[in-house]
């Protein structure tokens, strides 16, 4: 073993480690990080026995039992990867021959292609080619050290590494023929996982006032791809994740009524669009108010939202339909839902209750009128959305009703439906996001997690009614949607001066992000979500519509790359003869076997030796004198290549005339 | 298996000179390919699985790896020009040697090892020619019939292994070993060591003398290509080795006798002439006596 093959392995190693760091806890990164310096400490000492077994064998079940503390299983897909990076590890610590280099070089390229199994992002995949590229190298070294070991110099690394580029480079077409026109097979067998990797941007409670200051992630929360002129505008632009409608004084939560699934019977108009979650293990899928999904394994529930009945991991695009309505048609509410749905605490919040009765008084008791009223009340006593309300407690509605009144839309939705609730009327608490924004190509909409909204639910005339009070309080919020608001209203941010810089950087943080975003969309999109489906609309799109054509182009696609391949050998063999030498092979291939050139022979011998067999000597006296001048004088000019041509086919005439009479 | 090898030693004969072309290279898969394969499947398998384009499209680019492989292992040895050139005559227990030229017509690195009875040699090629001996052993006189030799190659990674097999369509002639004289009267004095620079007369440079002989001073001084002709030399006897009168039972020891004298003679420069049953050789010595003397040993 010598040290440039180690030098691999140690690169290796740094790729695995660092493609996992994300992902595995932090001590046993923390072990792998130890062993992999201590590696590198050895091999800048010239040091690169293996390890005393004592040492491999303490390493393994350190490291297994970390995975076992932190995953409670060896199986799986997150502790499977990190077992296999274990055996990894140890392996390379007891490498000693050809044979152990191998299988640590084989064996890294699985593992590396193991990693994907925790992301398919873009740097992931940068990140596997690397140790991709130094495995190859490995195996390079491997084969080549042997053979020069003289070559000791600095750049071999360089060298080397084109090599292996270039051999990638060369695969490379074949790579892409195989990735499109492979047929895609459904899965051997389902892969289920684990229920607490869940996470998402909404949650399932909420808290008004326990939120000082709301801080505004521009992470994508998904994207919608659709004919977008055929969805609503974006004010009216709702994505529905569910419903909260339990109040305990502090905390919104969602009620049992919600967990029982809908059925919905389809309509005739229907919009279909794709629905694509940043986060692919999301609890919700915030379909469009009011959509119904096309996946068998999302189920539609009581309050409209979505949900997986099991939690795959999915990243593919989701199908859904949009209703093409922005109201739920009319349902009859049970009066015990009835009776839920105007619950509230009478000992809570008594400043708010007696707004209430006034308002609804003053209204005629006309539930239209009344909210009409309560909006008109918000809009006239200097409301203020922002971003930085501050705590709220005790009671929690009257201080932020007749006090604080600065808030975002948890505040006024939860506020609103309490002066609802008050008067009678049920009311209840949607949370989602609203509107969004053309990704950079137009081609699909993009929703963040700073688009994160909460409205509220009105029940009028047997069905409910959205309300959105913030619409109210900062109409630019809905009509310009969040994300420009926040760039353009600096009041958003907080009173003080010292907040401007923060807008600055939220300003050049969201285009990283739109940016990169986009890229990982189209990443997402046309690499990693190429599946079966889009491989057919490829392939009509060329003209062909069974799946034996796929096959067909494959063979194709590959036979012609290898012709062009050898054509393109073969053309810089015959390049780097010059032209009399390409003109004296032809004029061989004219003669028969016994008269070819004979390896000890030169031009003028081999010249001298035809001329015997044929009469006329003249012609190739003269090709012998234009072949020394062409050659030995460096006379090559088209004259003289035309005329050693014209004199060849002179000689090769002469000599077929004398085999013909013989 | 036999008739296999049999078969395989008459399609991969040389006779003397061989461009190796397509039909003549063999491609295969070699040990740790096929550990590199198992590593396409599974993750194939697990590419299709868990419907990961990626690990899917990984599985692709290590196939693509594996194709193109077969592609450059191939290259390493097409076109590549090998001529074989064995020594006229051999003797049994010394090296025989084999010279093998290789050549290619345009100048590409090639990482070649060549095995041959249980050796083995790395050929690092990165010029237009490259020489190699090859060392055997023969071990019986008569006629020596070289046995495979396997010229292949597993660059780039080591995954396919291209080979051709040289079977050498030439056979050599082995004279029998030579009885050892000097073992067995060491204490006789070589005289004609002792007083090298006193040679008695010149003589004219005949193709075949030793060089050992030549008379350096007078070639330098422009009078001629001369050979000494020493004291010792000159009235050395001139030796008639028969078949009849060698004091030995066996055909083969009476045949390494006279081998052992024949090296005598040639070492003290004396003339021999050399007598077999059926074969005459004149009197004489140098290289070329030698040759002819050790070809008919060879045959008796």
């Amino acid at each position: 073993m010598t040290k440039q093959i180690y030098f691999c392995i140690l690169a290796t190693l740094a790729f695995v480690l660092i493609g996992q760091v994300a992902f595995i806890p932090v001590t046993l990164s923390g072990v792998w990080g130890v062993i992999w310096l201590i590696l590198v400490w050895r091999y800048s000492k010239q040091k690169i026995t293996p390890f005393p077994r004592l040492f491999l064998v303490f390493f393994s079940l350190l490291s297994l039992g970390l995975i076992y503390l932190n995953y409670q299983t060896l199986l799986g897909v997150e502790a499977g990867v990190a077992f296999l990076s274990t055996c990894l590890f140890a392996k390379s610590l007891e490498a000693k021959n050809t044979r152990d280099l191998l299988i640590v070089f084989n064996f890294a390229l699985f593992v590396s292609a193991s990693l994907l199994l925790h992301s398919q992002a873009f740097w992931m995949a940068v990140i596997v080619f690397s140790a991709f590229v130094m495995c190859l190298m490995g195996l390079y070294r491997i084969q080549t050290s042997l053979f020069n070991q003289h070559q000791l110099s600095s750049n071999q690394l360089k060298n080397d590494v084109q090599q292996i580029l270039k051999l990638v480079g060369i695969a490379t077409p074949f790579f892409i023929i195989l990735f499109i026109f492979f047929p895609r097979l459904p899965p051997l067998w389902a892969i289920p996982i684990h229920k607490n990797q869940a996470t998402t941007g909404i949650s399932d409670r909420m808290s008004p006032g326990d939120i000082a200051q709301l801080s505004q992630s521009s992470a994508l929360a998904f994207r919608v791809v659709a004919d977008m002129r055929q969805l609503p505008n974006r004010q009216e632009l709702y994505w529905r994740a569910l419903v909260l409608d339990e109040y305990d004084g502090t905390t919104w939560t969602s009620s049992f009524y919600n967990q029982q699934i809908k059925n919905v019977d389809s309509t005739s108009y229907r919009v279909a669009y794709q629905y694509l979650a940043a986060d692919e293990q999301a609890n919700w899928i915030m379909g469009l108010e009011y959509s119904i999904p096309q996946e068998r394994y999302l189920q539609l529930y009581q309050d409209d939202s979505i949900r997986p009945s099991k939690l795959i991991k999915r990243n593919q695009p989701i199908q859904m339909f949009w209703l093409g309505r922005t109201s739920t048609p009319s349902i009859l509410l049970s009066p015990r839902q009835i009776e839920f749905s105007i619950r509230f605490d009478e000992d809570r919040d008594q400043k708010a209750q007696q707004l209430a009765y006034q308002l609804f008084e003053q209204s005629q008791k006309q539930p239209e009128k009344y909210i009409q009223t309560v909006l008109n009340w918000y809009r006239k006593n200097n409301f203020v959305y922002t971003l930085t309300p501050g705590t709220l407690s005790g009671d929690r509605i009257d201080q932020f009703l007749f006090s604080s009144r600065k808030g975002f839309c948890e505040h006024y939705a939860s506020s609103f439906v309490m002066l609802m609730r008050y008067a009678g009327i049920p009311a209840r608490v949607v949370t989602g996001y609203q509107g969004g924004q053309f990704a950079l190509d137009g081609e699909s909409w993009e929703v963040r997690q700073l688009d994160a909204h909460a409205w509220s639910e009105v029940y009028l005339h047997g069905q409910w009614k959205r309300i959105d009070p913030t619409a109210m309080i900062a109409p630019q919020r809905i009509d310009g949607g969040m994300q420009n608001y926040l760039a353009e209203d600096q009041q958003v941010w907080g009173d003080t001066q010292a907040q401007t810089w923060r807008l600055q950087q939220f300003k050049f943080l969201k285009n990283m992000r739109v940016w990169s975003d986009y890229l990982s969309y189209q990443w997402q999109s046309k690499v990693v979500g190429y599946d079966a489906e889009k491989q057919k609309n490829w392939l009509s799109k060329l003209g062909f519509n069974s799946s034996y054509s796929s096959v067909l182009i494959l063979i194709i696609g590959i036979a012609g790359i290898l012709a062009v391949y050898v054509g393109f050998y073969w053309w810089r063999q015959t390049r780097q003869q010059a032209l009399y030498q390409r003109i004296v092979i032809q004029f061989q291939k004219q003669l028969p076997k016994h008269l070819h050139k004979k390896p000890a022979e030169t031009f003028q011998v081999w010249m001298l030796r035809l001329s015997s067999v044929s009469g006329d000597q003249k012609a190739f006296q003269q090709v012998i004198v234009l072949y020394q001048k062409i050659v030995f004088l460096e006379q090559d000019s088209q004259q003289n290549i035309q005329e050693f041509k014209k004199l060849l086919k002179v000689c090769a005439i002469e000599i077929k005339q004398s085999q013909n009479n013989l | 298996m036999q008739r296999i090898q049999q078969w395989i030693a008459k399609r991969f004969q040389v006779d003397g000179t061989k461009t190796l072309l397509q039909k003549d290279v063999l491609v295969f898969i070699y040990k740790q390919g096929f550990l590199y394969l198992v590593l396409i499947l599974i993750t194939f398998i697990a590419g299709i699985n868990y419907a990961n384009n990626l690990i899917l499209g990984f599985c692709f680019l290590i196939s693509a790896i594996l194709c193109i492989s077969f592609y450059l292992t191939f290259k390493q040895l097409h076109v590549l020009q090998i001529d074989l050139i064995a020594a006229e005559v051999g003797q049994v227990d010394q090296p025989l040697i084999l010279k093998l030229r290789l050549n290619q017509p345009s100048v590409m690195t090639r990482y070649l090892r060549i095995q041959w009875l249980q050796q083995e040699q790395l050929i690092y090629l990165d010029q237009q020619q490259h020489t190699l001996e090859l060392a055997f052993f023969p071990k019986q006189r008569g006629l020596y019939e070289f046995g495979a030799m396997k010229i292949y190659s597993t660059y780039p990674l080591g995954l396919v292994r291209a080979w051709t097999y040289l079977y050498p369509k030439q056979k050599v002639w082995i004279a029998p070993k030579a009885y050892d004289w000097q073992k067995e009267h060491k204490n006789q004095p070589t005289n004609a060591n002792d007083s090298l620079d006193e040679f008695k007369e010149l003589r004219a440079f005949q193709q075949g003398d030793s060089y050992q002989n030549v008379a350096w001073k007078q070639v330098a001084r422009g009078q001629g290509f001369f050979i000494k002709m020493f004291e010792a030399q000159a009235n050395h006897q001139h030796l008639e080795i028969d078949y009849q009168k060698i004091p030995a039972q066996s055909h083969e020891e009476k045949l390494s006798f006279m081998m052992g004298l024949i090296e005598q003679c040639e070492q003290l420069g004396d003339d021999y002439a050399l007598i077999l049953p059926h074969a005459r050789l004149e009197s004489g010595q140098g290289q070329i006596q030698l040759l002819q003397a050790k070809l008919l040993l060879a045959q008796a």
